[in-house]
This record gives C-alpha cells, structure tokens and sequence, in this order.
C-alpha cells in the first residue's frame, strides 16, 4: 500500500524534474537539480526559476486540481464517466473567462484591473452554469445520467456563448482566448502558480474533513444517509468544491480536456475505493498526465507548440472508449 | 386531411423566411429593390448585394437546414436514438479534421477536392461510431451514445488543433471555414451541392416504410419482413453523405438535425415519409432564420450561425430529456 | 408509555402530490420484532422510511424516547436507529470488510482511523451474519444470500438498538430468506435489539413477528401482536383474495394460504 501510495508522487518528482530540463535548450539533469537548490550557474537558475518552473508548477497544480475535480465529480453523481467538462463546468468557467477578458480590457488591449481576479471570473461563470444545471436537473438529481445530458446541453450553450463573445471582443483579445479555450500551460507566470497554490492549499483541510462523508457516498443515497450522513449538505459541498477546483484549474490552464475523468480512474486501479489514499493519488496522478502532455506539447513539433489540452484528448479519448465499452458491458 | 394544411403551413413559413432573409442584413432593403435586382440584374449596389451575396446564402442556408434535418432524422431511427445529431455524435468534427488534413498535409485547396474529404471524414466518424458501438454489444443508452459522440468530437477536434497550430496557414484560410455559417459561400460549390441534397432528401422516401418498422424494435421489425442490416447500412451511409456535404458547404453546423426531427414529430404526424418532409422544411426554416439572426444580433459584425443555433438547440436538448421517462440510463 | 420507544404520530406523506399515507399512528416497542405487512405501493416503505428519518413527513412527527426525531442531528441518530433501504447499492469491487466498516461512520470522527471500538463491532457483525470468512473479498465475489447478509451486517455494525430492515428477503431463495430473518429473530432474543422489517412474505411473518403493522391504502388497519392482529378476515379484506390458516400439529403458529 505504501508503495502504492509513494509510487505516483516519486513518479511525478521524477517527471517534474524532466519537464524543467526540456526546453529550447535541453539542460541536463544534474544542472537542473544543481539550479534548483541555488548551486548552478547564474544563467541556468534564471532559466529554471523564472521561465521554466512556473511552467511546470502551473501544469501540475492545473492538473491536480482538475483530478480532483473529477474525483469528486464522479464520486458524488456515482457514475464513473462524468467529468467537469461534461457536465458543462468548463466551458461555464470559460464564459466567465472571456466575459472578463472582455470587460476589463483597455482600448491598448491590457487589463485594467489585477489578473487575481481571473479565477474569481471563472469560478461565478462556472457556478452560474453550475447552477443551470442543477436547476433544470433538480427533479432528476437522483438520475445521475440525465444530469450528464443536461451538462452537454449547458456546455453547448457556454460554446456558443463564448463564439459570440469572442467575435464582439477584441481580435487580441480573441486570439488569446482561443489559444486559451484550447487548453495550454505556456504563458505561465509565478502569479498564476501562487494563485492556484491557494486555492489548493485553502481547500487541502476541506478536502480532508470530506474524506469520511465521500467514502459512505459510496453507498447509495438511502443507506448513506441511514448510516448518519448528511446528505443533501454532502452533495451540495461536494458539487460546489468540484465547481471551484474546475474552475481555479480552468481559468489558467484553459480546457484540459478527460484529465478530470482519467486522473481518478488510473489512481482508483493504484490504490482502490478508500477516499484516504485517493485524495493523496489522484492529484498527483493528474499533476503527472498534464505535465506529461505539456513535455510532448512541447517537444513533438518543436520549435512549434501544440496545445496541452489537445495532447490529453488525444490520448483521454480512447481511454475513455475503452472504459465506455467496458462500462457498458458490465451491466 | 390536417398534415397537408400543416405542411402548406411550413412552405409558407420557409418562403417568408425566404423572403426575410433577401431584405434583411446590414442594409434594409424594399420589396421593390429586391424584385428588382432578382428580375433585372444591374451593376448596382442593390443587385450585387442581393444576388452576389444574400442569394447565396440564403439557399445554402435552406440546402444545409433540409439535408440536416434528415440527416438527424436517419440517424435517430437507426440508432433509435432520440438524441442523436450529427454534431453531438462526432460526425461534424470528422468532417472538419479531413479538410484540415488535407489542407495542410496534402496542401487540397481545391473546393472540390476538398468536399471529397469531408465525405470521407464524415464516414470515417460514422464507422468509428458504429464500432464502439458494436464494441459495446450494441447496448447504448441515450447517455452513453452521446457521451461516445462527445468524446468522438474532442478527440477528433483535438487531431484539428495540431494540425492547425502546426500550421499557421491553415489557421488563417480555414478559421473562418471552421467557424461554420452560410456567408461568403463559393456559388460553384453551392450549384453541384444543392441538386444532391435534393437528390438525397428524395432517396430517404423510400426507405420511409423501413424506418417506419424499425421503431416497433429490431427483432420485430425483422420479423415483419424488413432487412434490417441493409436497411442500417443505406440509411447510415446516406446520412453520412448528407452530413459531409453540409460540411463542404457550410462548416460543421449543429443542432438542426437534433431540433428539426423533434419539431417535426411535435406536429402528431405519424407517417414517416410525411415525417422526412416535415423536418426537412423545419430544418430548413431553422437554418435560414439561424442565419437572419446571425446578421442582425451583433450588427454590423456577424454572429456564428453556429452559435446562434446554439442558443436555440441546447434548451431544445433539455427539454427533450426531460420528456423522456426513465430511459436515459 | 407514550415518551418512550420509536412513535409516529398522525403522519402523512405524498410523493410528487400523490398522498400515500393518511393519518398514520403508530409505536414500536423495545425489544420486539415487528413486521409491516400489506399489498404493494400500501406505503409500507415510506412508513419506514420516515420512521428512519429518511423521508420527512409532509404533516404528523416522529419522536425517539421523547424528542423530535427531526430536531436529532445524523449522526447522533444513526447511532440509535440504523436502516437497511429496499436495493441498496455499493461498486461491487468493495471488500466485505470495508462496507460494513462503512456503518461506523456515526461513530467516528472526522480523521481518526478506526479505533478499537469499531473494529470489534464490525468483528462482532461479521461473526453474526457468518461473514468472518469472507471479510477481504470483494462483493462482487458473493452470492446472493452472502450480498444480503453483508448488507444487514452493515447495518450492525452501526450499533443501533433499532434496526429497521425494508424487504430484506427479496430476491432471496426459500433457504436464504428464512435464514435472513432468523438472524433478525436472533438479534431480538440475545442482544436486545429492537428490529422492524417490512415483508412480503406472509408465512415468514407468521412464524417470526412478535407484533405486526397491517396496511393497507396509506392507512394502519391493524397494529398489535401477532395473535391479535392477523386474522384471516383481516389478511383477506386487504389482499382482495380469500386467505385461510392452516396449522401443523407441532406448531403454534400458523401457516397462511392464499386461495
């Protein structure tokens, strides 16, 4: 179990410290790990500290909180197919994100107010579609399935929503939203990693009292709530910390798409059904597939970069096939 | 009796919005200019508008709206799914991916050439789709056809964005094509496209009485004298080959072959070749209308036609899994 | 009398504007087993249900020894009354061990382990449902029976003094369905539970429940001991079918059949 345990975190150590080795530039290990501890060069600790890390930390923190988005997700609407982006909170944040872009840009195209209150932006846009969803779908909130079509319905809106804002806004402004809608670590700065790091940090001890309530959702409704459970006050924390995990990952990672639906699948096969160990795991496990994606974003068509977001689709969708199948023959 | 007043109804309806699409745009036309410039083409402003522009696009737009319609139509009797839709099931974004492929990998710029390849990525999505489904035991829910479908049109988009950032040509020429609508149209491509909707909207008739059988179930309908696996194969393939063709012309357009078939069959009609009609006409109302409002929303730019079907065709979706009892999972 | 035990009184409930119960009253003695019986949708498992706190009744209260058992938080009242629902449902890739630990979750705080206390009451609740061997496989790899019992053994492992069970022999064959409700019988007679089960099966009622709630339309017809609340006129005015005991020489009891 241990082993299970420390595996995926040594793992993504291990990839971490890779990832800050690839770039224009290929530095090796030693003076990566050298730079790290402030014993390399002047020139490589300027490289490692202010261009790459926050590339690599955005990747792993956007990663985690997504995961965990997931687990959570598919925890709470017991279904092992939902994932933040089906349910319509992605592009929910989305429409947040250029609603915002839009209104607080300056003729010169800059922002006028602080780039802190981005994720703020996503999380209400999030919510608001978050809130659509639960409205339409409060009659059938036991019908987990149903809520995963009204989700695809919200999500179809927030596209067109966010078509329509991009064509009024600025061309800059629509450039940048698009490379964002598609899902990318590559304009990362030190601000978006402090930024997300609170909000994580914020949420660990939250999501550590959960670990309890979430292991009897695995229970059905009725026996969970015989067994002392709160429910209705469960689901609503559970949906609502989903919502500000999705949308503090989505609003500076962009879309990154199925590493909410992989991530807790992949750490589920690791370390089984105890919330404990998978609140540990999936993070890291999702931390590692985006980092993993941005290394070959960056290295496939180099000097070109592809989108992250692209990579995990690429390689979330047929996973995720093969789940389906396997889903569907189980019953 | 009824179904023909209804369906002179719904040619009224498509003509005014015919009509309303000729007259309207980011300058107001008279009835008198329009009949002008329609009857006597001159060089002025009017008559290049009308006829260099509006014309065009309204009958792509009527076109494309008729061949979804059905498309949708056929897609959800075979799969006797009722959320089945060319855009929600991947088909759209197959389409997209092959035109950007061979625009940028093979360097197509022809029109024609290139519409060969959506047909051909629209088959590729289609047989994709139907192989996870044979995968699956052909036992798909609503839920996870459409969870399928989705994942169908990330991955394939997702192929679409490499190709694109890897090439910043294709950005710039196929962005627009992408974005999916009916303005700016080549007028060469709408005149061979336009005669084979016709075409394929009229080869859907006879397979009507099939489909018809196929909603009592399959073995039933197998039992009643209907070949059910070739019925599958001729409706699939002229779904795709509608599907692809609104793709050449129009981008990936979604949402009318979900809406129309829905509305079609709101109006009681029980005959499924009235049915083929009925959405075909509703569908292309929808397009033409989806377009007039593209002008108009955001004037003087213009709105995705795309997104403004959007708007329309998500409530639609809701609503239509609200009606169904139970059946989803 | 009236402040102690588990009472429902002047109860009803309708579901999305159907009522299904109308005016309900009853009590559950300590120490007893009590069966609900009656014909479908008569609103035997909502009844329980709300005895359960599972569903709060539209007009009427429900009281544990006195309080309000609305005004009594989760936790403090699954320590005091656990339930078993109709088709309970767990990803079938759980150890047996791991659900019925599930049933301590009242007991427990938000990050402790589980401490001494919990481990000896899931022991005792596997020992008593015969599950000690089965503890570390999955329920996916149990039979029927076996998946019931893992169940009910959840249910013990809460240490509730009242368990309410609802239909826990459906499904089961004639062998497992007796032996599910002796364990029930036994946990009445030597640890002093107080157990009320909902039935459709009118012989395992007849041989096993010391009192027995007759329904029948949302309403109690009937709520006494066995002896005096089942009558064969009573059982066929409510099943619409003409319904007789028959006897067995060594028994007391008798056998229900429906004509």
């Amino acid at each position: 179990m241990i082993l299970r345990l420390s595996a995926p975190l040594i793992f993504l150590g291990f990839l971490a410290i890779l990832a800050t080795g690839i770039g224009s530039s290929w530095m090796p290990l030693d003076r990566v790990v050298a730079a790290l501890f402030g014993q390399g060069t002047r020139t490589d600790e300027i490289i490692i500290w202010t261009l790459r890390m926050p590339r690599v930390l955005l990747a792993m923190l956007a990663g985690a909180a997504l995961a965990l988005a997931g687990l959570l997700l598919q925890h709470v609407v017991r279904n092992p197919i939902a994932s933040p982006s089906v349910l319509g909170l992605v592009d929910g944040a989305a429409v947040g994100v250029v609603l915002f872009l839009m209104l607080f840009s300056n003729e010169a195209n800059a922002l006028v107010v602080s780039v802190h209150w981005l994720p703020l932006a996503a999380t209400l846009g999030a919510l608001s579609f978050a809130a659509l969803v639960a409205l339409v779908a409060a009659r059938d909130l036991m019908q987990p399935a149903r809520l995963i079509l009204y989700g695809i319905a919200a999500a179809a809106l927030a596209k067109a929503l966010v078509t329509v804002l991009i064509v009024l806004g600025p061309v800059y402004r629509a450039g940048q939203s698009l490379i964002w809608l598609a899902g990318s670590v590559h304009a990362a700065h030190w601000d978006d990693v402090a930024i997300l790091t609170c909000v994580l940090v914020v949420l660990t001890p939250v999501l550590a009292a959960m670990a309890r309530p979430l292991d009897q959702l695995l229970l059905d409704d009725q026996s969970a709530g015989a067994t002392g459970l709160a429910l209705n006050y469960t689901k609503v924390a559970v949906l609502g910390l989903s919502v500000i995990l999705t949308a503090a990952a989505v609003s500076f990672a962009g879309g990154l798409a199925f590493v909410g639906l992989l991530a807790p699948h992949i750490a589920r096969a690791l370390v089984g059904l105890r919330m404990g160990a998978l609140l540990i795991v999936t993070p890291a496990v999702g931390a590692a597939i985006v980092l993993g994606a941005d290394i070959f974003a960056r290295t496939m068509a180099a000097p070109l970069e592809l989108p992250t977001g692209a990579i995990t689709a690429l390689v979330g969708a047929p996973y995720f096939f093969w789940l389906l199948i396997k889903e569907v023959r189980r019953d | 009796m009824l179904k023909y007043y209804l369906f002179g109804l719904l040619v009224l309806t498509l003509a005014i919005a015919l009509c309303t699409s000729l007259h309207l745009g980011l300058r107001l036309y008279t009835p008198v200019q329009v009949w002008a410039a329609l009857t006597a083409p001159d060089t002025s402003e009017v008559a290049l508008i009308v006829n260099g522009l509006r014309v065009p696009r309204t009958l792509a737009a009527c076109g494309v709206g008729a061949a979804l319609a059905v498309c949708g139509l056929l897609m959800q009797s075979v799969l006797r799914n009722p959320l089945a839709d060319p855009g929600l099931l991947g088909v759209n974004a197959g389409a997209s991916f092959a035109v950007v492929f061979a625009f940028s990998v093979f360097g197509v710029s022809s029109l024609h050439v290139l519409s060969i390849f959506a047909l051909a990525g629209a088959t590729m999505a289609t047989c994709l789709l139907y192989m996870l489904l044979a995968l699956a035991g052909g036992r798909m829910t609503s839920v996870t056809l459409v969870l399928a479908g989705v994942s169908l049109a990330a991955m394939l988009s997702a192929l679409t964005q490499v190709l694109i950032v890897t090439d910043e040509g294709t950005m710039e020429a196929l962005l627009f094509w992408l974005a999916g609508g009916f303005a700016d149209r080549d007028p060469q491509m709408l005149w061979v496209a336009l005669p084979v909707i016709g075409v394929g909207v009229l080869l859907a008739a006879p397979l009507a009485q099939g489909l018809q059988a196929l909603q009592i179930g399959e073995p039933a309908a197998q039992a009643i004298g209907v070949n059910v696996a070739r019925l599958r194969i001729i409706a699939l393939a002229l779904a795709t080959v509608l599907a692809g063709i609104c793709v050449t012309i129009a981008g990936p357009v979604g949402f009318v072959g979900l809406v129309a078939p829905h509305l079609a069959s709101m109006t009681g009609v029980q005959s499924f070749g009235w049915r083929i009609g009925f959405s075909a006409l509703i569908g292309s109302t929808l397009a033409v209308c989806a377009d007039i409002a593209a002008r108009l929303v955001v004037a003087p730019q213009e709105a995705p036609v795309t997104a403004m079907l959007a708007l329309v065709g998500a409530p639609v979706l809701i609503a239509l899994v609200r009606r169904q009892d139970g059946a989803v999972a | 009398m009236t402040n102690q035990g588990l009472t429902i009184k002047d109860v009803s409930f309708a579901y999305a504007g159907t009522p299904v119960l109308h005016d309900v009253s009853a009590t559950f003695a300590k120490g007893r087993l009590t069966a609900i019986c009656g014909p479908n949708g008569c609103g035997k498992s909502t009844l329980l249900n709300i005895a359960a706190a599972q569903l709060t009744p539209s007009r009427g209260a429900v009281h544990l020894d006195g309080q309000p058992l609305a005004q009594i938080p989760p936790k403090s009242r699954a320590k005091q009354i656990a339930m078993l629902p109709q088709s309970p449902h767990v990803p079938s890739e759980l150890k047996v061990r791991d659900l019925v630990g599930l049933g301590r979750y009242a007991h427990r705080t938000a990050l402790s382990g589980l401490s001494v206390d919990d481990h000896d009451a899931i022991d005792a609740a596997l020992k008593s449902t015969k599950l000690d061997a089965y503890a570390h496989r999955p329920i996916a790899a149990l039979s029927g029976g076996q998946k019931q019992r893992a169940w009910i053994s959840m249910t013990l492992a809460q240490s509730a003094p009242w368990v309410l069970l609802d239909e826990p022999t459906n499904h089961l064959d004639v062998t497992h369905a007796v032996e599910t409700i002796e364990l029930l019988w036994d946990l009445v007679q030597a640890e002093n539970r107080t157990v009320v089960v909902v039935l459709h099966d009118l012989n395992l009622m007849a041989r096993f429940a010391d009192d027995v709630i007759l329904m029948d339309q949302g309403r109690i017809i009937a709520q006494n001991t066995f002896a005096e609340a089942v009558t064969e006129k009573r059982l066929s005015a409510i099943y619409k079918r003409s319904i007789s005991f028959g006897h067995l020489n060594n028994r007391e009891r008798p056998f229900i059949v429906v004509d």
